[in-house]
């Protein structure tokens, strides 16, 4: 994950740990007899569903705080070099 | 990376169009075909199925729809990269793999008649039209009056795509306008007259996962784990649309016009791809995240509203164990909530019924003619000529064999065995196009632009998934029918997968041996359809490669 940019890592990691404590969540619920049903293996899936919209969550999510300190960071730039509007 | 003569023509190079910078306003005139994806998608599943499954078994199945959905939306952006990448609709891309155009071409045409060739969807609009005028549920003795209003529901679908300059444009406008008053009137009632326990239930329903219940009626099931979302062909028309809307090397082929308002246009039957150079590059990120928008904000999130508003309804308003079925489907829910909500229910209900019902039949007659000329279009030299490079005399031909065969078809059976049966096929669909799309790519789309190792895995989940409910059906219906015309029927059809997956093994082998040619694609076409597949392998393997101006003909 090291040359991704921060979006794709968030996602990424939001995603891995939807997928593994999800089932571990419902096995700590349920009790781990549930490793031998057909329910537990089949319900994977809805854990990667809840994963890949997290995932997709977190993209947005981190890609929008990116673009508000990005903007945040060049009108601070900005200010620096100029200074202050109005003031001598 | 370039194109079997034997198929179709190498595609030609240029530049990929630079898309509008991105932003919120841009991004609102940029999208689209979601909303067309969307209003076909809230249909049959959502007010039909989804219901029938959660006034059988309550709420708690409602996470099929949500792995569904989101499996669908993996697939749809698949099916997508190889259209921004291309300009062609993913079929192009299937005809591009052996057995060839020949084989794929009638193959991906018969699938999506199997899906989409009941138009189940006019009918139990019908059904809402009927209850409005009865005052009351249609029963069996009202059958000639559902039928009445099929036919004039199914006329108007086709009198709609006849106009606009492009056809994809009317429809995106007719299709957010349905939307809109749609969600409008569900979340009017969910806000407003559903308990907050019962949205509780709902929320919790979609997130029960792995609930399945005992002695489970796996054709209702089946049906739902399809249509929660789009389901099959109408999915892999996502690409269609994306064409014709302008996404990527889309904009450098041309679209379909409509009959009235639209001019001739220029319809390349292959596509352009572009170099992967950075600027390419660059662009390529931008209109994906284009695509991103309109598929996971417009398509996703309308998706769960559409089905689980009409639960919040089915489950607040509809007494447990009601069997929803016959011809007053559509009017269930209008039944209990004017019940309980006065006579004005009655009406609305009805009226958002009808558009539900009535925009899925729009966007299926749209999405069915449309990938049957695209893929006669591409495939038909001789048809090209004939209709003198206007693609729209292909377009209305095909749409008024379909007309007449609608007509036909809609006298058969109920409206929601109709749905049934073409919402399992799209099961079985989803299977042959999630393994043929990944095969596309791969082949296809240069490494810089393919998808994530994630997204292959996911895809083939997806086919598995829908493998299950497909495989489970099946197995039910064989034991509710032993045999058909005196013989064993799970002999018939098990004899003929097992001669399909040996002929795949036998091809993939001889293949391998000699090339290694699209030898994933040869096998899929031999579990397919073996006799074709077969008879293809061994007449092409030993036949040289014919010329392309040869090669026109279809």
């Amino acid at each position: 994950m090291a040359d991704m940019d921060a979006p794709t890592r968030a996602s990424r990691v939001v995603a891995i740990a939807v997928l593994v404590l999800g089932p571990l969540a419902q096995l700590a619920t349920n009790g781990p007899q549930m490793l031998g049903s057909f329910v537990f293996w089949f319900g994977l899936y809805g854990w990667l569903a809840a994963a890949i919209a997290l995932g997709y969550v977190a993209y947005v999510v981190t890609a929008a705080v990116g673009i508000g300190v990005q903007a945040w960071s060049s009108s601070r730039a900005a200010l620096a070099r100029h200074g202050r509007p109005g003031k001598e | 990376m370039g194109a079997d003569a034997r198929t179709l023509p190498a595609w030609e190079q240029a530049d990929l169009p630079a898309p509008p910078p991105f932003s919120f306003r841009t991004a609102i005139a940029v999208i689209g075909p979601g909303a067309i994806l969307l209003g076909t998608s809230i249909g049959s599943g959502e007010w039909l199925i989804g219901p029938a499954v959660t006034a059988k078994y309550g709420g708690a199945l409602l996470w099929v729809a949500t792995a569904s959905i989101m499996l669908q939306v993996i697939m749809n952006m698949e099916f997508v990269r190889y259209t921004m990448y291309t300009g062609e609709p993913i079929f192009t891309g299937f005809m591009r793999t052996n057995p060839g155009r020949q084989f794929w071409g009638p193959v991906y045409a018969v699938l999506a008649f199997l899906q989409l060739g009941w138009p189940g969807w006019a009918l139990s609009a019908a059904t809402a039209i009927a209850a409005a005028f009865l005052g009351r549920l249609p029963g069996d003795a009202d059958r000639q009056l559902v039928v009445f209003w099929g036919f004039l529901t199914f006329f108007a679908t086709l009198a709609i795509v006849a106009f606009g300059s492009k056809i994809e444009t009317t429809m995106e406008w007719a299709e957010w306008l349905m939307v809109a008053l749609i969600l409008i009137f569900l979340i009017f009632v969910g806000v407003f007259f559903v308990a907050p326990q019962t949205w509780g239930q709902v929320f919790q329903g979609f997130v029960s996962f792995g609930a399945l219940p005992e002695g489970a009626d796996w054709l209702l099931l089946g049906g739902f784990a399809a249509y929660a979302g789009a389901g099959g062909v109408i999915n892999a028309a996502i690409s269609n649309w994306f064409r014709d809307k302008g996404f990527g090397m889309g904009s450098a082929v041309g679209f379909i016009p409509a009959l009235i308002g639209g001019r001739q246009i220029h319809l390349t039957h292959t596509g352009k791809v572009f170099p992967v150079t950075p600027e390419n590059k660059r662009r390529w990120n931008e209109w994906w995240r284009y695509a991103g928008v309109d598929q996971y904000w417009v398509w996703v999130v309308g998706c769960f509203l559409g089905m689980g508003l009409p639960a919040l309804i089915t489950v607040q308003f509809i007494p447990p164990g009601t069997d929803i079925t016959g011809f007053a489907v559509a009017a269930y829910q209008a039944e209990y909530l004017s019940q309980q909500l006065g006579q004005i229910m009655w009406f609305l209900t009805l009226l958002t019924g009808f558009w539900i019902l009535f925009s899925t039949q729009l966007g299926i007659t749209d999405a069915f003619v449309r990938l049957v000329t695209d893929i006669t279009w591409t495939t038909s030299g001789r048809l090209r000529d004939a209709a003198g490079g206007d693609v729209r005399k292909v377009y209305y031909g095909v749409m008024l064999v379909f007309t007449l065969w609608g007509c036909i078809a809609i006298t058969l059976t109920q409206p929601l065995i109709l749905i049934l049966l073409g919402a399992n096929m799209a099961g079985f669909n989803f299977i042959v196009l999630g393994l043929h799309t990944v095969y596309v790519n791969r082949k296809f789309v240069p490494r810089e632009l393919r998808p994530a190792l994630w997204r292959e895995i996911t895809m083939l989940l997806a086919s598995l998934f829908f493998l299950f409910f497909v495989s489970v059906t099946v197995i039910d219906q064989l034991s509710k029918n032993p045999s058909v015309l005196g013989l064993p029927s799970a002999l018939l059809v098990g004899g003929w997968v097992a001669i399909g997956i040996l002929s795949a093994l036998l091809m993939g082998l001889l293949n391998r041996a000699a090339d290694g040619e699209d030898t994933p694609s040869w096998m899929l076409a031999g579990v397919l359809f073996w006799p074709a597949a077969l008879w293809l392998f061994f007449t092409q393997r030993v036949a040289p490669a014919r010329a392309p101006e040869e090669a026109r003909g279809f």
